[in-house]
């Protein structure tokens, strides 16, 4: 252990010495420092604490994110290039150990920085919170969304194969009923055609016309629930992602499940006998809506929560000639938020997936920095980690693309290259949680767990025995510049 | 009588038909550095491996530390693959330039190397102070590497390579960049290791010190070694010999002159005066200036060798040696010393100090078959420290 300890330490003494290390920490000391304090949000209360949170604690990641990697690369490299590694190599000390203590010593250090930088973001913010004006229902807004962990529920799509499959069928029948040339199914044309009716179906399902109502349903939620449950969406205007920022409005209704007690029977605990549930709509007041803005209000979670399962709907109260449809992306909102854990802990869990991120790309850059040289290994360090980015962007958007006449060859290999490269790579923008963590909303463990086993050790082991293997073969006298 | 019962040497280092070839990226031949090297270096030499530029000496360092593998070939050390990390633990390597954390103090490289022994605290910081002390930079421990010259480094770089108490040192150019008074120091450890039954492999371009060291030499070109053996062998010129007396009184140079003319042609012989080396007149000023303490920033003297350097000496072979200087003494009295030994600076004795020190018990588990087999070479080592302090030494 004292070998590992020694490499350990003289990695992390050689670290604060790299000046590009050092011109890394000034900026997570300005960032730290400085953004909070320069930041106004969108000019509410909750807007500047959500702001605030977002953008310090995704900028300490990225910052120390670059750092990882340079100070990776420059760790393994730089040693191999200079000689020291030599004097080190010919010591009873396996090469494994020394790649392990220098990835530990890297890790180390920017996990360090990583809790210093957290805990500072968070005393800042709580200091903030306790010390500004804020009015009891502007306290209540913040703890409700943005000092929670929020478990989000999407509505619930159904088996949308067995709806995709139902409207061809239907759109095969009614062309042949009115002797229409039937679609072309054969091929990438069919895979085109049928994306184009999830498509279409998914926004059936969020479209709200003028003057009529749109019921969505949830599964999932806990069996009882006291507790607020926040509604959240985004309504956009004419269509599905439009920007155009215009006023709508309309009304939300809730189904509220009312219990009948049967007055002559107690049960074995000594409560009531529920004899019967009537079903009764509950409808808010009608409201002005701004789209393509993020809005939340709450709802007592006991009234709108029934068995593990909700039920809300939202009526487009435009009428006549300019009446808009309201589109809702239903694979995001209205969602339904119940807090699950306090700020603290879902901050602490932030903090655990943006380490996980640090510690998959110093694994990245330390595999590849075993058998490369600097540049080179920096290089190839960054590549993989845009080719993971580009790859999920990829795939996203070649499934949401329903057009692009002669595109479809290219349309399949993209989508298939795009395939391969995520199962090989490392996704490591999921690390990064900020956007989550600002909105309240929960960081699940699962997702934590997810990260965990299927990124860093399904993916990232054997990149890391692949670099532990070349580090162990290599010829390092080779590598020495003379 | 003892040394014709005595099993030969271990061998240390084997190398049977060792071939290095450098390829470039297609993996096409480059250079062959290494070509068919065949030797072996056995426990307790001193040898020499000597080369111009590009003969393959350090191809063949780097091999024997595993920091390049051998296309083809078989190389062991210690009986096992250079890549063993058990085997390391015997070795102690100094390399020609100084590859050391600059950022690191004199005394935190020494320690950070001795924690790679997995050495205590306690043992790490013992280690440390004597050799610092050993290599004369006790009074700069405190200051980073990067700070020193280039003669400091070295002797920084001579202290990790001694950290580990190595039973197998390679040093590759040891007395590069060192002023004279260093180099002598180092060439007196070495004499020191071997006396201790260590193997000592040096490579140089100063062939004065191979010479003064060495036991055996290989010399290199173009990768194949071009000639090996004791000094004695290949150095000793056949049917002429060397006569040095005392200054002789002219009627008695005159007899010498008839005798030698009646058998040999003027030009077959010469008389001229014995000149001390430069070397030795340089340490003879310094000694002397050392001597009315002026101070210098500049790496000291060395002290004392570390006690853990010495401690598994046999006692008895200590108080031997010890004997074997004093009557070494006795009888330069009665001998009248050669001119030019007489004008050779002054050994720090000191060195020997640690060697009768009652206190240093020979470690138990220390005394292989190994040991007692250098304890018997320990004769050799003490008569040639004699001769050193005797002022015997060869030319």
């Amino acid at each position: 252990m004292t070998p590992f300890l020694a490499i350990v330490k003289l990695t992390c003494r050689s670290a604060i010495r790299s000046n590009v290390f050092r011109f890394l920490l000034f900026l997570l000391i300005v960032c730290v420092i400085l953004v909070p304090n320069t930041l106004k949000g969108d000019g509410t209360p909750q807007g500047f604490l959500q702001v605030m949170l977002e953008y310090s604690t995704a900028f300490v990641a990225l910052i120390l994110s670059t750092s990882v990697i340079w100070l990776a690369c420059s760790e393994f490299c730089t040693d191999i290039e200079n000689g020291q590694l030599h004097m080190i190599f010919v010591k009873p000390i396996s090469r494994i150990t020394v790649w392990f203590g220098k990835f530990f010593g890297v890790f180390l250090i920017h996990l360090v920085l990583l809790v210093i930088s957290f805990s500072f973001i968070y005393g800042f913010l709580m200091w903030q919170y306790s010390r500004q004006k804020f009015s009891p229902v502007e306290r209540v807004k913040m703890e409700n969304e943005v000092f929670a962990g929020r478990r989000a529920f999407t509505p619930d799509l159904g088996d949308m194969n067995l709806k995709v499959n139902q409207e061809l069928t239907r759109r095969i029948e009614t062309a042949k009923k009115l002797g229409e040339a039937l679609p072309d199914l054969s091929g990438a044309s069919r895979r085109k055609f049928i994306q184009a009716i999830y498509m279409e179906i998914l926004a059936g399902m969020g479209e709200v016309k003028p003057g009529e109502m749109k019921v969505w349903t949830y599964s999932g939620l806990p069996k009882e629930y006291s507790g607020p449950v926040y509604i959240g969406y985004r309504v956009y205007s004419g269509n599905l992602g439009s920007r155009n920022q215009k006023i709508g409005e309309g009304v939300w209704a809730i189904r509220y499940n009312q219990k009948i007690y049967d007055e002559n029977a107690k049960g074995k605990d000594g409560k009531p006998v529920v004899k019967d549930v009537r079903e009764v709509p509950l409808q808010l007041p009608p409201e002005q809506i701004l789209t393509s803005a993020y809005k939340e209000f709450p709802v007592p979670g006991d009234i709108l929560i029934y068995n593990g399962t909700a039920s809300i709907g939202f009526a487009n109260l435009a009428q006549g000639k300019g009446g808009e449809s309201l589109h809702f992306q239903v694979t995001e909102s209205p969602r339904l938020l119940l807090k699950e854990t306090s700020f603290l802990n879902n901050y602490c869990r932030a903090m655990f997936s943006v380490a996980m991120g640090i510690f998959a790309l110093g694994l990245i850059a330390s595999s590849f920095a075993a058998f490369l040289s600097m540049p080179t290994a920096v290089f190839i360090t960054l590549s993989y980690v845009v080719t993971g980015l580009f790859s999920s962007y990829l795939i996203t958007s070649i499934e949401s693309a329903g057009s692009g006449e002669g595109m479809a060859f290219l349309d399949a290999v993209g989508s298939w290259l795009a395939s391969l490269m995520i199962s090989l790579l490392i996704p490591v923008q999921n690390f990064f949680v900020s956007g989550l963590l600002s909105t309240g909303t929960l960081i699940e463990f699962s997702y934590l767990m997810r990260l965990l086993f299927f990124n860093i050790i399904l993916k990232g082991l054997p990149l890391c025995l692949l670099g532990l293997w070349l580090y162990w073969r290599r010829e390092t006298a080779l590598a020495m510049k003379q | 009588m003892a040394d014709s019962i005595k099993k030969a040497p271990e061998v240390i280092i084997s190398s049977v038909g060792l071939v290095k070839e450098f390829r470039d990226f297609w993996n096409r031949p480059k250079a062959k550095a290494v070509n068919d090297l065949d030797f072996e270096v056995r426990e307790g030499e001193v040898i020499g491996l000597l080369g111009p530029n590009g003969s393959g000496k350090s191809t063949t360092v780097k091999m024997l530390l595993g920091l390049l593998y051998p296309t083809a070939g078989r190389l062991t050390v210690f009986g096992k693959s250079p890549r063993d990390v058990d085997t390391k633990r015997l070795i102690g390597y100094l390399p020609e330039d100084s590859y050391l954390y600059k950022y690191l103090t004199a005394y935190e490289t020494l320690d950070f190397f001795a924690s790679l022994f997995n050495l205590s605290a306690l043992e790490r910081r013992k280690r440390s102070e004597q050799l610092l002390e050993m290599v004369g930079l006790s009074h700069a421990k405190n200051r980073p590497v990067g700070e020193f010259s280039k003669g400091m480094s070295r002797r920084i770089g001579l202290a990790q390579a001694m950290i580990n108490d190595p039973s197998l040192l390679i040093l590759d150019e040891p007395t590069s960049g060192l002023d004279p008074l260093g180099c002598r120091e180092v060439k007196d450890l070495i004499h020191l290791l071997k006396k201790r039954g260590k193997t000592v492999i040096v490579t140089s371009h100063l062939l004065s010190d191979i010479e003064d060291v060495c036991d055996r030499v290989i010399i290199l070109y173009g990768g194949r070694i071009r000639a090996q053996g004791t000094l004695h062998e290949l150095l000793t010129i056949e049917g002429t010999d060397r006569i040095t007396t005392p200054q002789l009184q002219p009627e008695v140079m005159e007899k010498v002159l008839a005798i030698l003319r009646a058998s040999l042609s003027e030009d077959q012989f010469r008389i001229d005066h014995p000149r001390m080396s430069l070397e030795e007149f340089f340490l003879d000023v310094v000694n002397k200036a050392q001597s009315e303490s002026v101070e210098t920033y500049g790496a000291r003297s060395g002290g004392q060798i570390a006690d853990y350097l010495s401690h598994d000496d046999q006692a008895a072979a200590a108080k031997e040696l010890l004997k074997t200087l004093t009557g070494t003494a006795d009888r330069k009295k009665e001998e009248p010393a050669p001119a030019a030994v007489e004008a050779a600076p002054a050994i720090d004795t000191s060195k020997l100090d640690v060697l009768s020190d009652e206190t240093l018990k020979p470690r138990a588990e220390e005394l292989s078959s190994a040991a007692k087999e250098s304890e018997v070479d320990y004769s050799e080592a003490n008569e040639k420290l004699k001769n050193i302090l005797s002022g015997s030494k060869k030319e």
